[in-house]
């Protein structure tokens, strides 16, 4: 009685679940990670891996730990190189903590591509970055010099303070900042909401606190522009205190249409996974190995030249950052 | 009446109200941070914390009950997450935004929230998944005689994965939310926030309950000594298992709360909140073994919380390094969780030395 | 559950025992999962994937063992590897600090002081629960990890280390076995010899059931708190050493998360956080079926929440189901009792 009810138990546990992914034995197969799962950022880049596959017909698998760790990442990867897929297309939450791991993928002659946020060059064929990473950063400063009228206190309000791409965009912001036509400008201080909403809310709550004469915040990180936002809004500091950033047009829109956050920016992510997805099935196939100077087509986007990144590594881009306004936040904010 | 000549002293009184002691902890703790940064000390950031730790209370105050039986729960963030996630699928579905997944569907059409419409209908959908949550925690805990950590932790894993099935991944934002869940925590009256009068509602509602109606001094009795209840006729499961409602519900109504504050919905969100909660009571002097605590005390321990985070935050605003801040935090949370042993301690030597004399 | 009772019915005895329900459970996960991916999930590759799901949090679930055994428990198990990994990680310094194996003796040595602090705070203040002051410690020793890393990521180790412990493997009877695998399974004999064979074992579980009946029969329950605090944080520190060889780099966020795994696995080994119960080879057991089951979930749907979702029911109903059967058995025990009762 007892086997029966716990090999019923078992087996209702296992199976109740749904169906079974059934791989094409002969198409190309790529695994897909991204840092955290559930984050819509790296939806829409999913669906820029589906664009895609309905024109390069490949299979491939999406997944992200549940907590956004390195670790979670690490049994991802690991899984897919049990299954053995053809390319593994990540975006790292350790730039350094995945080389291991993918460098045994590589030996197994899995291709590795990173896109969004890099690995580190030992661990990949090719990175596929969102944008130079120092227009990321003048841009979101011309934005805040222009709303604010060039001159008054500005603070960053970032994600975490252990995030690479955060703190490379930041030092090129301060470095902008040095220009002469700046010189008015105060960055007053750099807080951390570690990508949580209430963490960046309290944050922004404390600036506007210790700050009375702040004039513009600049938020590169999706949570954290949306946290400020609210938190502006909520203080009734809309159009006192401007904000601009990296935000989702999703997320963002109402923020936008009244005025809170003039402008933020933003690549497509669509247009990311759309580029990696290419990349990964031109590496696979051969048609690149992943060397500065080679050049591959990525479809709708044209050709992509791959180059030095100057870690020992090669990148190719896939443009440069949007501007969201309330112009154009209409046409944007269902699609990602 | 002998006792009452000798409590006269101040110390003596501190020890005899706990909560006393807390509140100079408090205090002290103000003005200290309030030394640092002058903005810190003001009457608008003390409103701030207050509104911003409404949420906590509300979820401690749940907690002091589960703690008073003698149980825990560990799976609140996981509840609220769970709760404000099935009032967002209403919101969206009602919205027409999203795909909203089949066997919601039926439950959907029954309940159609349009923008302007009723915003009880979510409050009570809340409400109601997290009472269930805490009803099945209850059940399992107390007719399943399972240990409680091992219950809830896994009832944490479980939840937040249905979340995660019923979300199909998917975020809720501002865009899909009705005005009236956009106003629920923004709402002012006589100068305080909704939140503010939701945490008091909640207070003065379970004061009521487990100072003066039977049910919650049973909570007392079945966590002071469960056979001595038993003895008396007391229920001890019926006890727990409404504990465990009481906390459910607590946890979705905080759910809603929490997403009408960030408007936003994840998955995931609130993780990790459980165990500021649970660190809340124990240092508003509840016993993590059951049968003593004070819904004051516990109101007064998660301002405690509120205050270091807050005040962390406001530190380094002036010069203090972010690296620093996890450390302090961890060491202020043990240094007030010892200091609150040292005074009960106190506490029972006096008693003790009153009764000698 | 316990073996103590004696079984009646058809039902065989030996399942009573957690041991046996695992060692069923593991072959039900198995020919399951092997039966839907009979190509990549074979024995083979769960041995090379028992690197990713056994080793570290292993390590923390046979330090969490004792505690739990004395009826304590410890969540800052996943902070201590933290911080142990980041001391050796800062003071080796990519090779410019001191020699490798010295750091790895300092990261042992962070993983006793932080285990003898747990048991310091635990044994001097009985009145508050280990779970509060593990809680504020978790913080602290992380926020401690924090201080001294910062931002950065530390790594750069021998190769030996990362390479060869990390991602090498033995053959063994022509199958490739991890490294990282024998050297958690050659811990298990000595532990079992430890804990179900000596007599301050023994003493544990005694503690456990009844701290006060062991105290007042001359047990020194504070140092077998003591004892169990420090091992677990040693254990930590091992745990630590095992997931640096196979990240290769060490941030401050290392681990994270890891404390509830280690408790889960302690308990579906048939542990329990009211102490005096757990056993050495139900841990092992619970680690196969994690691993077993961890990894079919994740080659058959790949999505993180499902894997937390099925771990959450399969801890759940590994206890409420017998907790179930035996309620069912003595109400019918005393069905017929009365019924027998009537008749006479």
């Amino acid at each position: 009685m007892k086997k029966t009810l716990s090999l019923l138990l078992a087996a209702a546990l296992l199976f109740t679940l749904t169906a079974a992914v059934v791989q094409a034995e002969d198409a190309i197969s790529i695994g897909v990670v991204y840092k955290q799962s559930g984050n819509p950022f790296f939806e829409a880049g999913v669906k820029g891996f589906e664009e895609a596959k309905g024109e390069l017909g490949f299979t491939f698998e999406h997944n992200g730990p549940a907590d956004s760790s390195n670790e979670g990442q690490i049994q991802i990867i690991e899984g897919y190189i049990q299954k053995g897929v053809d390319a593994i297309a990540i975006s790292a939450n350790d730039a350094a903590g995945v080389v291991s791991v993918l460098q045994s993928a590589k030996e197994k002659g899995i291709k590795v591509v990173s896109w969004d946020s890099k690995v580190n060059a030992e661990g990949r064929d090719l990175n596929i970055d969102p944008s130079v990473a120092q227009n990321i950063g003048r841009v979101q400063i011309e934005e805040i010099a222009k709303q604010i009228g060039g001159e008054g206190q500005i603070a960053i309000l970032s994600a975490g303070a252990t995030m690479d791409n955060q703190n490379t965009w930041i030092s090129y912001m301060k470095e902008e900042l040095k220009k002469p036509e700046y010189a008015k400008i105060e960055l007053v201080t750099t807080v951390y909401g570690d990508d949580l909403t209430d963490k960046s809310y309290q944050e922004m709550q404390g600036l506007i606190n210790s700050y009375p004469d702040l004039k513009g915040v600049i938020s590169p990180t999706t949570v954290g522009i949306a946290a400020a936002a609210t938190c502006i809004k909520d203080n009734g500091l809309t159009g006192k205190i401007k904000l601009t950033g990296l935000g989702l047009p999703s997320e963002m829109a109402d923020y936008i249409k009244d005025g809170t956050c003039e402008a933020m920016f933003l690549w497509n992510p669509i247009d990311l996974g759309y580029t990696a997805a290419y990349a990964s099935v031109a590496l696979v196939k051969g048609t690149i190995t992943g060397a500065a100077g080679e050049s591959f087509e990525a479809g709708r986007l044209g050709k992509k030249e791959i180059m030095d990144a100057g870690d020992g590594g090669t990148f190719t881009l896939v443009g440069d950052p949007f501007r969201f306004t309330a112009e154009n936040i209409d046409d944007w904010k269902d699609v990602y | 009446m002998a006792e009452k000549k000798q409590g006269r002293s101040p110390m003596v009184m501190l020890l005899k109200h706990r909560e006393i002691g807390l509140a100079l902890i408090l205090v002290a703790l103000f003005v200290l941070v309030g030394l640092r940064n002058p903005a810190f000390a003001t009457l608008s950031n003390a409103l701030f914390i207050l509104e911003d730790t409404s949420i906590m209370i509300v979820l401690a105050i749940g907690m002091l009950c589960v703690l008073l039986v003698g149980s825990i729960d560990i799976s609140i963030s996981a509840i609220m997450a769970f709760s404000a996630m099935t009032a967002g699928i209403v919101m969206k579905g009602s919205l027409n935004q999203a795909s909203v997944q089949q066997m919601v569907d039926g439950v959907m059409q029954s309940v159609t929230v349009r923008q302007g419409t009723p915003l009880i209908w979510l409050i009570l959908i809340g409400i109601g998944v997290g009472a269930a949550c805490g009803l099945v925690n209850g059940v399992i805990i107390s007719y399943g005689k399972v240990l409680s950590i091992v219950a809830t932790l896994g009832m944490q894993y479980i939840i937040y994965g249905l979340s995660h099935v019923i979300s199909d991944g998917q975020a809720v934002y501002r865009k899909d939310m009705p005005d009236a869940f956009y106003q629920f925590s923004r709402t002012s009256l006589l100068g305080l926030n909704a939140k503010v009068w939701i945490m008091l509602a909640v207070f003065l509602l379970l004061w009521v309950l487990v100072t003066y109606t039977r049910p919650g001094r049973r909570l007392y009795a079945v966590g002071s000594n469960p056979e001595a209840a038993q003895m008396s006729g007391i229920d001890a499961r019926r006890s727990t298992l409404l504990a465990h409602v009481i906390m459910g519900a607590l946890a979705g109504l905080a759910g809603l709360l929490y997403a009408s504050r960030d408007t936003k919905i994840t998955q995931d969100m609130a993780m990790g909140y459980e165990m500021y909660v649970i660190a809340a009571c124990v240092i508003g002097g509840v016993s993590v073994s059951g049968g003593s605590g004070k819904i004051t005390g516990v109101v007064l321990g998660a301002l405690t919380i509120g205050v270091i985070n807050n005040g962390l935050t406001m530190m380094r605003l002036t010069g203090n390094s972010e690296f620093w801040k996890k450390a302090i935090q961890g060491a202020l949370i043990l240094v007030s969780v010892i200091m609150n042993v040292l005074i009960q301690r106190a506490h029972t030597q006096q008693i003790l030395r009153r009764r000698n004399i | 559950m316990t073996g103590a009772q004696k079984p009646t019915g058809r039902i065989p005895g030996f399942l009573r025992r957690r041991e046996w329900l695992l060692a069923v459970l593991i072959v039900i996960v198995y020919f399951v999962f092997n039966s839907q991916l009979p190509e990549s999930y074979t024995v083979v590759n769960l041995l090379n994937q028992s690197r990713v799901y056994m080793v570290d949090v292993g390590f923390m679930a046979v330090g969490m063992l004792m505690v739990l055994i004395l009826g304590d428990i410890d969540i800052s198990v996943a902070s201590i590897a933290a911080l142990a990994s980041t001391v050796m990680a800062v003071t080796y310094n990519a090779g410019q600090g001191l020699p490798f194996l010295v750091s790895v003796g300092l990261m042992l040595l962070v993983g006793l002081v932080c285990g003898l602090i747990n048991g310091l705070l635990v044994t001097r203040f009985h009145e508050l629960f280990p779970m509060i002051i593990t809680l504020a410690t978790q913080t602290l020793y992380r926020g401690i990890a924090y201080i001294i890393l910062k931002d950065q990521s530390a790594g750069s180790f021998p190769s030996w280390f990362s390479k060869d412990l990390g991602y090498g493997s033995v053959r063994i009877l022509g199958v490739e076995v991890p490294l990282m695998l024998i050297c958690i399974l050659a811990v298990f004999p000595l532990y079992y010899l430890w804990i179900h064979r000596t007599a301050p074992g023994r003493r544990m579980f005694a503690a456990g059931t009844n701290i006060t009946a062991s105290r007042y029969s001359g047990v020194r329950t504070d140092r077998l708190k003591m004892t169990a605090f420090v091992f677990n944080g040693v254990m930590a520190a091992v745990a630590g050493i095992f997931l640096c060889s196979r990240t290769g780099s060490v941030k401050y966020t290392i681990a994270a998360g890891f404390e509830m795994q280690a408790i889960a696995v302690a308990i579906l080994g048939g542990a329990s956080t009211s102490g005096g119960r757990g056993s050495v080879v139900g841990l092992l057991l619970a680690l196969v079926l994690m691993t077993a089951l961890k990894n079919g979930l994740m080659l058959l749907y790949n999505d993180a929440f499902i894997l937390n979702l099925s771990i959450g029911l399969m801890l759940i109903l590994i206890v409420l189901v017998p907790n179930l059967w035996n309620m069912y058995r003595s109400m019918r025990t005393l069905r017929r009792q009365r019924l027998a009762i009537s008749k006479s």
